[in-house]
């Protein structure tokens, strides 16, 4: 028998059903929406109190590519509207899925979001 | 010369002595097998005060089902202790028992809500004055379509399961 040991870490997602959401706090005004297009395409929307504010694609060929293009894309957004930690003013992040987008693209832009200091993570479920 | 209670001659104390080297070399062989003995429980229980260190100092240990490979993140929490899911192309597990096949229970999931109702009654019962924390751990294999992982991420809170714990490889990602 051969064991292999690898250090494992959790990334936590958050569903809610109906009502059970999180109570919304007065200085989170933003939310991000972030849809697959394709597997190397991803449309990021940013609504600012319930109204869309910018818009965004990001894309990239490798999870890699696709992560490091958000980044960019969010750090930029980040600096124009003057946010400096993400979990003061982000109420969440919901990530749509799309067939032919593998679950490890998934965990690829929840990591981005987590990076930004985006707690409230979500993923709405999608049939193929 | 008297030894003890014998009478010697010179060559019988030097065959006196002999013999008694030669008691003390067997003597010598039985203490060191004695000591062989002592050296290894001592290596034993060196192994062990370092492997309960060393479980310790990790807060879980987390079994990765066969056929799972696990995403790669940047920013991973520590794993806390919860029902482990997890799904490859073909199966679905829950805590390392099978449940059913994956498409089988997309189309039917009331074996896997059984079994997580089953196991919050469980968690309930040995911990009745404190309230539910709805935490599972979903291992996920990285191949597998997102849409077949969102659903099952929709499944789970219908038991109470609100807070999912995505099984990730610590350092990867950006």
């Amino acid at each position: 028998m051969t064991a292999v040991w690898t250090q494992i870490a959790s990334v936590n997602v958050k569903q809610v059903t109906g009502s059970d959401g999180p109570v919304k706090e007065e200085s989170k005004i933003y939310e991000a929406k972030a849809t697959f297009l394709s597997s190397d395409r991803l449309k990021i929307e940013i609504n600012r109190k319930g109204r869309k504010f910018k818009q965004f694609i990001a894309t990239g060929e490798t999870e890699r590519d696709l992560s490091q293009s958000l980044k960019t894309q969010m750090q930029g957004f980040f600096k124009d509207a003057g946010v400096v930690n993400g979990h003061d003013v982000f109420e969440s992040a919901m990530i749509t899925p799309k067939s032919g987008v593998n679950y490890g693209r998934l965990v690829t832009i929840m990591d981005v979001f987590r990076d930004q200091k985006i707690s409230n993570i979500g993923v709405i479920p999608k049939k193929q | 010369m008297k030894l003890g209670t014998q009478e010697l001659g010179h060559g019988r104390f030097e065959k006196h002595l002999v013999a008694r080297k030669h008691k003390k070399d067997a003597r010598k062989r039985t203490l060191l097998a004695a000591l062989a003995l002592t050296a290894m429980v001592d290596m034993f229980s060196v192994l062990v005060v370092f492997l309960l260190q060393s479980f310790s100092t990790s807060p879980e240990i987390l079994v990765v089902t066969k056929g799972v490979m696990l995403p790669e993140a940047a920013s991973g929490d520590v794993i806390q202790d919860a029902p482990v899911l997890s799904l490859n192309v073909n199966e679905v597990y829950l805590d390392q028992k099978i449940i059913g096949k994956t498409n089988d229970i997309l189309l039917d999931p009331s074996p896997l809500m059984n079994k997580l109702s089953d196991l919050r009654d469980q968690w309930q019962a040995s911990h009745p004055d404190e309230v539910f924390k709805g935490e599972i751990s979903l291992q996920a294999d990285r191949d597998l379509p997102s849409t077949i992982v969102s659903q099952f991420m929709a499944m789970v809170p219908s038991q109470a399961y609100s807070t999912i714990q995505l099984a990730v490889v610590a350092g990867g990602g950006n």
